[in-house]
């Protein structure tokens, strides 16, 4: 682990966020199999991601959805005719969000996603788990070198979003509940591809 | 319509109600304790979110100073970028205007993200005049949403609650027939998430605040910790941001800086778990995001602060930081002060928008001159400062009662000679014996404290005595 990947995890979990390292590429399919293992709920079995061509490769979603009686619904087989409200149906009812993310930052513990044509901001937020796969590189010391990443890009994403631990509130005799509108349960895999 | 709205109950009522309101004291007193324990040991872990504190403070000064430039800006931006932009005076502007576009896109369901500034310009009440449905979904703005109370703490609006009392209001409000609510916090949460969840789903509106917009790009940034703004910002097909013009930072490098603050100052995290950065309306081959989006930038009485000796309350982020510490606040909570905006901030800023007839009391009764809030302040705001000089206002526009002017006229008089001075201490010493505490200025203080006892040889008594022994 990269001394950033490391100083993210301990922050990420502090927030109340669980993060495992994937230490080589062939360690991917294990940890896939271990995180999805406590994510997926016989009652709301869809499993729904959105490979943006950057997802680690090869790995066989399908099989590793179905072996804890998920089904993995990769959303871009739904792209390119009136796919809105077939996704916005989907992922509504998914118990599992997968993405990927743009950057991440050390020391607040933060992922950042950006609004795509083939990224979802949905599927982070509406299932009550999220998965989040990230490369080590992504992951700056700051989140201030992140954003500065935001606005270098050139052509600013119309909706970017910093997700920094669980959905949470303490709007009830400020006592702290995880999971409000948000996923209460997220994940980071954080390896090499 | 008033430009803010205001309690109609006068302040003795209002106090009084608080401070017999035996779970307000319990719940207020665990939140705000806990929200500043937690802003004290988030900078002291946080060496360079100190630094960037003392930055953002001297960008966010310079932004209000040249804000009418940076405001230019943000519209070409926002305009550039395919949203619509609307200049609001007052809170009927922005009401007529979110009409409008409602009534263009056919729009029935509205859900809205937590913001003061609507609730400043009573923005709901105005919606559901002319018909809409519409649904606050911060869980704090939910539950006194359907108590038809307003909030109590600029963070946690609903801090004057206690958990019996909410199970009770959604099993009177919102539970269908036979429907079990648990007084277990963790399932209430779970209720209301699943009663919110058809709402962001059916809503065709949404409305955000913003904690911040960026001229350089004509960004609108909004921050939260349960995911609500996201949703807000996601799922409806029309989007509306409502923001004061005095949230205006120049550019991407003062956004860095101060992006951290509310978080750190207000709940002890260095980032809330949700930050939405808005920069447009959904791009065409992006599928996520609202097809259209407007900008309201409220001025509703600011402008008039601007430039005037109380320019700096214009650079608060809203953090709550001040309420957390005020042992005034602690003891009333928000309530108390019969403005949406409450606490030290409250009390300068409340006057300043919605006027010395209304809330013109707010200085010179919710104040102890601690300065508590100044030391909270990320943005050093002088709020001490600002509330003696509003009282000095509301005594040279004689607001006080004759006979509290009168009292303090014979009191300023009787103790600017030294002779003066001494003939108050024997006052004093008679006054004791007659029990004047019941009556006149002494009267009100007296109920819940000790006059303290004057001696029958003053120091100064006793010290004229011997130096006249000394020199015979």
């Amino acid at each position: 682990m990269t001394d950033n990947s490391s100083a993210f995890s301990t922050q990420w979990q502090s927030l109340g966020g669980q993060a495992y390292p994937v230490a080589t590429p062939n360690d991917w399919l294990p940890s896939l199999r271990a995180v999805l293992s406590t994510m997926i709920e016989p009652t709301t079995p869809a499993v729904v991601g959105f490979d943006n061509g950057q997802w680690p490769p090869g790995l066989p979603w399908n099989a590793i959805c179905e072996e804890f009686g998920g089904v993995f619904y990769d959303m871009n087989s739904l792209y390119g005719e009136s796919h809105l409200q077939a996704v916005r149906d989907l992922v509504t009812q998914a118990g599992v969000g997968i993405t990927g993310a743009a950057w991440a930052a050390a020391d607040t513990g933060t992922v950042a996603l950006y609004a795509t044509a083939r990224t979802s901001l949905s599927a982070s937020l509406l299932p009550p788990s999220h998965l989040i796969l990230l490369k080590q590189s992504q992951i700056y010391e700051t989140v201030t070198q992140g954003l500065k990443a935001v606005h270098a890009s050139g052509s600013l994403p119309h909706l970017v979003k910093l997700i920094s631990g669980p959905s949470m509130t303490a709007d009830i005799e400020g006592q702290l509940v995880i999971g409000v509108h948000g996923p209460g349960h997220v994940a980071c895999l954080i390896g090499d591809w | 319509m008033e430009h803010l709205p205001q309690d109609p109950r006068p302040w003795p009522v209002r106090r009084d109600t608080a401070l017999q309101d035996t779970v307000l004291q319990t719940t207020l007193t665990h939140v705000t304790h806990r929200l500043n324990n937690a802003r004290i040991a988030a900078y002291r872990h946080y060496p360079s979110g100190e630094a960037a504190r003392i930055r953002a403070k001297a960008r966010k000064r310079e932004a209000i100073q040249d804000w009418g430039v940076l405001l230019d800006q943000a519209e070409e931006q926002i305009t550039a970028h395919g949203g619509h932009v609307k200049r609001a005076a007052t809170p009927e502007a922005v009401g007529a205007y979110v009409l409008e576009i409602a009534r263009q896109h056919s729009v029935k369901r509205v859900i809205k993200s937590k913001s003061m500034v609507t609730e400043e310009v009573q923005l709901n009440a105005q919606l559901e005049a002319a018909g809409l449905d519409v649904r606050e979904t911060d869980l704090g703005e939910y539950i006194i949403q359907l108590a038809h109370e307003k909030p109590s703490h600029i963070l946690a609006p609903a801090a004057h609650k206690n958990r019996q009392q909410i199970q009770r209001l959604f099993v009177d409000t919102v539970a269908d027939a036979g429907e079990e609510v648990s007084e277990d916090i963790q399932e209430l949460t779970r209720f209301a998430r699943n009663k919110l969840r058809q709402d962001f789903l059916s809503a065709d509106m949404g409305i955000t605040g913003g904690n911040f917009l960026v001229a350089e790009t004509g960004t609108v940034v909004v921050i939260t910790n349960e995911g609500n703004a996201d949703m807000v910002t996601t799922m409806p097909r029309v989007l509306v941001s409502i923001i004061g013009i005095e949230k205006i930072v120049q550019d991407w490098d003062a956004l860095e800086d101060i992006i951290q603050q509310p978080a750190l100052s207000g709940v002890g995290q260095r980032l809330s778990s949700y930050t939405t950065i808005i920069s447009g309306p959904r791009a065409r081959e992006s599928w996520e995001g609202p097809d259209e989006w407007h900008v309201v930038l409220l001025d509703n009485g600011r402008q008039n602060i601007h430039g005037g000796p109380y320019q700096d309350v214009l650079s608060c982020i809203r953090c709550g930081a001040c309420l957390n510490v005020c042992p005034v606040f602690r003891q009333v909570g928000g309530h108390g002060y019969g403005s949406v905006y409450s606490g030290p901030i409250g009390t300068v800023l409340s006057p300043l928008l919605g006027g010395m007839d209304a809330f013109g009391e707010l200085p010179s009764h919710l104040c102890t001159m601690c300065y508590a809030c100044q030391e909270a302040c990320p943005m050093d705001i002088p709020l001490p400062h600002e509330i003696i000089s509003l009282r000095e206002t509301a005594v040279s526009e004689r607001r006080e009662s004759a006979t509290v002017r009168t009292q303090y006229r014979l009191w300023g008089q009787a103790w600017s000679t030294a002779a003066g001075y001494r003939r108050s201490v024997t006052a004093a010493r008679l006054a004791q014996r007659l029990a004047i505490r019941r009556v006149g200025l002494a009267a009100g203080w007296l109920h819940t404290r000790t006059m303290p006892f004057v001696s029958s040889v003053t120091f100064l008594e006793d010290w004229a005595k011997k130096h006249r022994r000394g020199t015979s």
